[in-house]
């Protein structure tokens, strides 16, 4: 098949594969299966820089938390004391009081209260010290100096090391490890940079992420006609398609446009992919609605909810008006369902309206820390540490291999990206106050996969800025500001055990758990 | 004509297969005959480009939406209240920057497009079919077409085959071909033979969905 040498259809094959359909032949999926899995061969992945040992069948999971705006780390796991600092009262540090330490760890967390957030008159009162205790042993945060202060690429960068491996994101990587067997590997939530696809054009269709903006809605367009009313039974469904794809392909306008590449995908699409979503039964899998007429007349349109539908309202109750809640819900459901090895998700830069004091997400998101940095910094931790926690919750309880005893949790990743950090200096000794964009940063990495309780690097408190560290051995190295984007883009793939031969990507093993 | 252009030209008929015969005319107004374009075996001319641009939400909403006679509202709505605009926008190759931060149109269709478009024109196939069943005498497409205990009284019809004309200039600004007016036909005795309660009516869905959601009609 020609699929196994260039990736696409020949005419002769689309040919016959529509001729097949038409006449409702049995062996039409398997045969335009056949030649789209010819191209994940083994050794046809390799020439795309994956090996055959890591095909172990066992799919591994990342979920990436784009934090938009600027998560500033020094707002958070290394917030630096007063006390700690020669000029303290000229740069971000925090009363000593507010900086909580938990024995045992590296970390901190910030304790904040004020009430308002910025113009917007609502109270803000968070501790991010709960989350650390909890999580901490699987926490790894590493230092950062990136190369752009501009939202867009900087999210990009975030996710590509810029450009570290062909330009492709993390979430394309790991599609293409993992993903071969999902029906849609990649599925991203996520906004503006972190919703940008990488620029690898090398690597199949499938890996590119699937955009979804609609959370709470999309799964029902996971079939073709189910919940339409008055809909025709599935057999006539399935008569109407082969009819049309018999027109299709005797027209005269399936003839001129045979070799177009758009076609090709459509009808790929349409014959192969398009079967293979509607027999997972997604519709309702995914649906985490309930029936709720006259809103969310489900059963009027014969639907059902998702059987995880109760928990997971439970654990995000603002899903159908918070973007944030509604993402992390479905996030859930494609890993368990295997529908995706890779999820985006996390805040845009439009207000939301809800949560406990009537705003769940303030304009700008972590950008509002412009105009407050402080309280824009502890509102936008805790929204995604909430999340974050949920989605560990979940994860945990969910079972991935009876026969190792491994969960969910077990294999996945989560990284919580962000553009940039902010400017550390302040008006003297002032609490309110605003800030811009500063290379100067860190991420944090939560999984089981990394070195947890960690910190890669550290912060120099006559500074506010964090320094560097060697990706090999992990050891400190105060006064390096170099960027290290491909450092963090290596260690997160590292950590979860992807193969990066060819990939020439720095020694990042101290990402990795031991 | 200078003769070396006139050898241009000669030369370029016969690299692009084109016959010496006239291509035939065709009839595109909705409110013509029942008629169909004569086979032309003239041969078709491949695209080296294959340029194709998929129509995207609002040209498919608002296409669907001349074409069956329907108000633009009243195309699509997930569980009723949800316009599928708002629902598949960007899995059918829409932005949402307002509300999403999508700027930028996808470069190829994504795996749930298909699906999108499906529901999309199922949707507003099911809304005309409804229309012309239920009120006869105002039918849109499926004028005169009379049905007998739920089943297509006769298959043979001059309506039939005239609403398949109809059904195939609203979609495709052509006639179809005989070939095609028999498979649009013929699937209403396959339809039928399925057992399915009100063969007439899902036969005229079914039609409708197979035409509307071709690559001719979704592409351009």
């Amino acid at each position: 098949m020609t699929l196994k040498h260039t990736g696409r259809l020949s005419r002769r094959e689309m040919l016959r594969a529509l001729s097949l359909c038409a006449a409702g032949s049995a062996t039409l999926g398997p045969l335009l299966s056949g030649c789209r899995e010819s191209l994940e061969t083994p050794e046809a992945l390799e020439k795309l820089g994956r090996k055959r040992d890591a095909l172990d069948g066992k799919p591994k999971f990342l979920i990436v938390i784009g934090a938009a705006g600027g998560a500033s780390i020094v707002d958070s796991f290394l917030a630096v004391r007063q006390s700690e600092s020669a000029n303290a009262g000229g740069l971000n540090t925090f009363p000593d009081a507010q900086v909580q330490s938990v024995t045992g760890s590296p970390f901190r967390a910030v304790k904040y209260s004020n009430s308002r957030l910025g113009s917007i008159p609502i109270p803000v009162n968070t501790d991010q010290l709960a989350f650390v205790k909890k999580h901490m042993n699987q926490m790894l945060v590493a230092t950062s100096v990136g190369t752009s202060v501009n939202h867009a690429i900087a999210q990009k960068r975030s996710l590509t090391g810029n450009a570290a491996w062909r330009g492709r994101t993390l979430q394309e990587a790991v599609a293409l490890q993992w993903g071969a067997s999902m029906p849609l590997p990649n599925v991203n939530m996520g906004t503006g940079g972190y919703a940008e696809r990488g620029t690898d054009d090398t690597l199949p269709l499938a890996c590119f992420g699937e955009t979804v903006v609609n959370p709470s809605l999309w799964p029902l367009g996971l079939d073709g006609s189910r919940g339409i009313a008055g809909a025709p039974s599935k057999d006539v469904i399935a008569l109407a398609r082969s009819t049309r794809n018999k027109l299709d392909q005797k027209s005269i306008f399936g003839r001129t446009f045979q070799d177009s590449a758009a076609l090709k995908r459509w009808n790929e699409q349409r014959i192969v992919q398009q079967p293979k979503l509607e027999g997972m039964d997604l519709i309702t899998r995914l649906n985490i609605l309930p029936n709720a007429p006259p809103q969310i007349p489900l059963a009027q349109y014969g639907l059902d909810g998702s059987p995880d539908g109760a928990r997971l309202r439970a654990a995000f109750p603002a899903f159908f008006t918070d973007p944030v809640e509604g993402q992390a819900a479905l996030a859930f459901l494609l890993l368990k369902y295997r529908v995706s090895v890779s999820v985006t998700l996390g805040p845009d830069f439009n207000v939301a309206v809800g949560g406990a004091n009537g705003i769940a997400n303030p304009p700008l998101a972590f950008d509002i820390s412009h105009n407050d940095h402080r309280g824009g910094q502890a509102f936008m931790w805790a929204r995604i540490l909430g999340a974050v926690d949920s989605l560990i919750t979940l994860l945990k309880s969910e079972p991935f291999d009876a026969s190792t005893g491994e969960s969910m949790w077990d294999r996945t990743m989560i990284y919580v990206a962000t553009e940039f950090g902010r400017t550390r200096p302040r008006p003297a000794n002032a609490t309110e106050f605003g800030s811009g964009h500063d290379l100067n940063n860190g991420f944090l990495l939560l999984s089981p996969m990394v070195k947890g309780n960690t910190v890669l690097g550290g912060v120099d408190p006559d500074t506010t800025l964090t320094y560097g560290f060697d990706a090999r051995t992990g050891a400190a190295q105060p006064g390096k500001l170099t960027s290290n984007e491909p450092d963090i883009y290596s260690g997160i793939l590292t950590a979860m055990g992807a193969d990066l031969g060819g990939s020439g990507l720095p020694d990042a093993s101290a990402f990795k758990r031991a | 004509m200078r003769p070396e252009r006139l050898l241009l030209t000669c030369l370029l008929l016969t690299v692009t297969g084109c016959s010496d015969k006239p291509p035939v005319a065709i009839d595109l107004g909705p409110g013509a005959g029942p008629g169909v374009t004569p086979t032309y075996d003239g041969g078709v001319a491949k695209s080296q480009k294959g340029n194709l641009r998929f129509k995207g939400p609002e040209r498919l909403s608002l296409d669907l939406a001349q074409a069956l006679e329907l108000p633009a509202s009243a195309v699509c709505n997930e569980l009723g209240k949800y316009p599928c605009l708002d629902v598949h926008g960007v899995a059918l190759g829409g932005v949402d920057p307002y509300q999403h931060s999508v700027y930028e149109t996808a470069p190829v269709t994504g795996a749930a497009t298909p699906l999108a478009v499906e529901r999309t024109v199922l949707s507003a196939c099911n809304a005309r079919v409804a229309l012309d069943v239920n009120a006869p005498s105002s039918a849109v497409v499926f004028k005169d077409v009379a049905l007998t205990g739920g089943k297509l009284k006769d298959a043979a019809s001059p309506a039939v085959a005239t609403a398949m004309t109809s059904l195939v200039r609203r979609a495709w600004l052509r006639d179809p071909t005989q070939e095609e007016r028999d498979t649009l036909v013929q699937l209403a005795r396959d339809v039928e033979a399925t057992g399915t309660p009100n063969p007439g009516v899902a036969w005229m869905q079914a039609a409708c969905l197979a035409v509307f959601s071709s690559a001719e009609a979704v592409f351009y």
